[in-house]
């Protein structure tokens, strides 16, 4: 009987002691949640080589269409783009504006993208995956654009290589 | 720091069952008497002592309704049957019951009920000794198939009409979002488990233990538009976890 006691003793003890210490889990990461960004590098062909090489604009700035926001303003010495794709339709318009000199012509890029909300958790919500199906330009300062990876993410994998004219 | 909080309750858990024991260890007319035998006389004595069947026990887990009663999310509740070999192998099935139906401060409901099961086996480092007290160590492995509905709510302007359909989701960008309500997404999930525990006699075929299990996922699959949130038998969808049981058992008179 006295053993019987114990036990009931310890049980009423160890019971909400183990129930709040295993309630108090840690935090998840929820990174995954984040933008997936379209990774672009920014390339020509050497004309004496024919080789690919690294291009630079010496200034850009990127707006989306049929919205006053600008996704890049202004910047200068660029190689290197990550560029956010539109959630709720399947197509995202950007447009690149290579000087404030309206004499220089703008290009305009469509991508066309497939998009998937994807659940995580209820602690980090949801993140949307994203796919290039395709693309369509226009050809002022572009000359092609080549599609890496087809998958969008949010690790920074090159997505598309824009081939500038010389 | 979780893991040792357990651990070293684990341990006091079980030093204090040990030393109910002993009383009844002291007590049994069958010990031998006070000129002790020979070490090795003595373990062929113990060894005798058990023959291959010793007994089939049915268990009731009450950790998952305890943890449901003290706010958790998931409630969970199984049976298992063991089978005594040689006080020393249980082999064990266990069978269960989980589910959750929760909602988050977003507005996202998420629910999915299903069974789960586990095969496995216990051993008892405490095989030796005669009193009905148990440490257990043991091995499961454990699958799960189950269906989960999410849903987020939208937030409608009720006054000047228009709304969010997914605020989890807004474009910040181009504005808008993605409805989401995706019901009865397929997922499975087969893991091992490693457990340790106790199980202490209380009164006449009566025992109540405590176990802890670690949880490690071998293989799983998910639906299209999301993870699992829950799995049950396993808990939070992720590679590992770790799980407490308190059961109480019944000794089956044959």
């Amino acid at each position: 009987m006295r053993k019987l006691v114990k036990l009931i003793l310890l049980c009423l003890i160890a019971y909400p002691i183990i129930s709040i210490v295993s309630s108090c889990s840690e935090e998840e990461d929820c990174s995954m949640n984040a933008r997936p960004m379209m990774q672009c590098y920014l390339y020509k062909i050497d004309g004496e080589t024919e080789r690919v090489v690294n291009d630079t604009l010496d200034s850009l700035t990127i707006t989306a269409f049929g919205t006053d926001s600008i996704i890049l303003n202004n910047q200068k010495r660029v190689h290197g783009l990550s560029l956010p794709l539109r959630y709720t339709a399947d197509s995202t318009v950007l447009v690149f504006h290579y000087s404030k000199d309206v004499k220089i012509k703008k290009d305009t890029i469509v991508i066309r993208q497939k998009n998937t909300p994807y659940f995580l958790s209820m602690d980090c919500g949801y993140q949307m995956k994203q796919s290039i199906t395709g693309r369509s330009y226009s050809r002022h300062l572009l000359d092609s654009i080549y599609i890496q990876t087809a998958e969008v993410s949010i690790y920074g994998t090159e997505n598309l290589k824009l081939f500038y004219r010389n | 720091m979780e893991r040792k909080i357990l651990s070293s309750f684990i341990v006091i858990n079980l030093v204090l069952c040990l030393l109910a024991g002993f009383p009844v260890q002291a007590q049994n007319s069958n010990r031998p008497p006070a000129s002790n035998p020979p070490k090795e006389q003595k373990k062929e004595v113990d060894e005798e002592a058990f023959p291959l069947y010793n007994g089939v026990t049915v268990s009731v887990d009450l950790w998952g309704i305890g943890s449901k009663a003290f706010g958790s999310d998931f409630l969970s509740s199984e049976v298992a049957v063991d089978v005594n070999l040689k006080n020393r192998f249980f082999p064990i099935v266990e069978l269960g019951y989980g589910g959750t139906d929760a909602w988050n401060d977003n507005g996202t409901h998420y629910k999915s009920n299903a069974p789960y099961f586990r095969i496995g086996m216990n051993y008892n480092a405490l095989f030796k000794k005669k009193f009905k007290n148990y440490l257990f160590v043991g091995l499961r492995y454990a699958m799960s198939s189950f269906k989960y509905d999410i849903a987020t709510l939208s937030v409608d302007d009720p006054i000047y009409g228009g709304g969010i359909g997914n605020p989890n989701q807004v474009d910040d960008i181009w504005g808008g979002s993605l409805p989401f309500n995706h019901k009865g997404m397929k997922g499975s999930m087969q893991w091992f488990e490693f457990c340790v525990g106790i199980r202490a006699h209380i009164w006449k075929e009566l025992y109540m233990g405590w176990g802890l299990r670690f949880k490690f996922r071998t293989s799983s699959s998910t639906g299209e538009y999301g993870d699992p949130w829950y799995v049950p038998g396993f808990g939070k969808y992720g590679s590992n976890t770790m799980g407490v049981t308190y059961t109480i058992t019944y000794k089956l008179p044959f």
